[in-house]
């Protein structure tokens, strides 16, 4: 894959490369969200993407003699974060979905305790949604999920997916179709509602 | 177009990637009520999942980060540090050497001969030379030994006879044959 000459992501890996500890905390600093919830989307636990993603940054930290930037710095991190999540996946054998009132903590609103304000009733709808939509993503097949997640969430192109599932562009573009016709399957009830 | 091939299409369409689109779909949605519905549900279904809502990442993650850093660099300092066991050098020896002697073994035997251990080539010579004995004493006739051993023993010490006479009820051997006809 043709490297982009331009990618200041990769000259900061570079710098980092040459001594420059401040270059990693800017990349660390850029990349970790976005690492966190690729991870988090894929195992569904919040503590698991945390500690998943400090293990792809040390892993990023360990190739610091080894880096050549062959590709984009987001796809060589992504690809590193996809071998990380297939990982822990083959590990656990077993990721449970969390229950609504741990994700609602997650997304940083809702609790036990009823809410008095007007609207409450639709806050409970979007939590509903949202465990709808979580639902579908953990019950797709691993490469589906990947590439969904990637596509979707992280925003990579399908060359870039294809670098990080180290498969063809043509494999990820089914994989990406089989995983939104599984979804809209699994989402057919809110779609027929529509609350959308 | 047709519904099959706008049906493929619509899906990659809701990711925005297959930019620019041909230009027939938009106009065989128009004219399609079962692939106008279909765009509107890859649509939605598109947007749906867009309510999976990201997370904000825990507060302190550079210093927790820095001290998992700091764990693992000592972990392998002590790794690095620690003698490895003998047993894994002696293992390792050991190991070398047979496969030595395994290579050394099949190079020294011709490929499909069973390998014989133990046979110095001092002894495989003699075992050649007794076996080629053994098959020249198998060719001469033992008729014709019999035939001689047969004889009387004053005969053979030639006490009376002279050489060449043969004993009563002898009869001189046929040229060239060795077979005793009284017998």
């Amino acid at each position: 894959m043709a490297m982009d000459p331009i990618d200041p992501d990769v000259a900061l890996m570079l710098a980092f490369q040459k001594g420059d500890d401040l270059a990693f905390e800017q990349l660390l600093d850029k990349y970790y969200g976005p690492i966190v919830n690729f991870v988090y989307r894929f195992v569904n636990d919040r503590s698991d993407a945390e500690e998943l993603a400090q293990e792809v940054f040390l892993r990023v930290h360990r190739a610091r003699g080894s880096y050549e930037p062959r590709a984009r710095f987001s796809s060589w991190l992504y690809k590193i974060a996809t071998n990380v999540a297939l990982k822990a996946a083959r590990k656990s054998r077993r990721m449970p979905l969390r229950n609504p009132a741990e994700a609602a903590q997650d997304s940083g609103g809702g609790n036990d305790i009823p809410d008095p304000r007007p609207n409450a009733e639709s806050v409970l709808a979007d939590e509903e949604l949202e465990k709808a939509v979580r639902s579908a993503i953990e019950a797709l097949p691993k490469n589906e999920k990947l590439a969904l997640i990637l596509r979707r969430y992280q925003g990579l192109s399908y060359r870039e997916i294809a670098a990080a599932m180290n498969c063809s562009e043509g494999a990820v573009k089914t994989y990406l179709h089989r995983g939104k016709l599984r979804a809209r399957r699994q989402l057919l009830p809110y779609l027929e509602k529509g609350r959308i | 177009m047709r519904c099959r091939k706008a049906r493929k299409l619509i899906w990659s369409q809701v990711e925005g990637e297959a930019a620019p689109l041909p230009a027939g779909l938009e106009e065989h949605i128009a004219g399609c009520s079962s692939c106008a519905a279909l765009a509107g549900e890859a649509r939605e279904t598109w947007r749906l999942l867009g309510e999976y809502r990201a997370i904000e990442p825990q507060a302190g993650y550079r210093e927790r980060f820095r001290a998992r850093l700091r764990s693992a660099e000592q972990e392998e300092r002590v790794r690095q540090a620690a003698p490895r066991p003998a047993w894994r050098w002696l293992a390792l020896a050991a190991g070398t050497v047979a496969i030595v002697l395994v290579i050394a073994g099949r190079m020294a035997t011709p490929p499909g001969q069973p390998v014989e251990y133990g046979i110095s080539p001092a002894d495989r010579l003699d075992e050649t030379f007794l076996d080629e004995l053994d098959r020249a004493l198998r060719s001469v006739s033992s008729d014709y030994l019999r035939e001689y051993d047969s004889w009387p023993a004053g005969y053979l010490e030639g006490s009376e006879a002279e050489p060449g006479d043969l004993p009563a009820g002898k009869k001189q051997p046929a040229k060239g044959g060795h077979r005793h006809e009284d017998a």
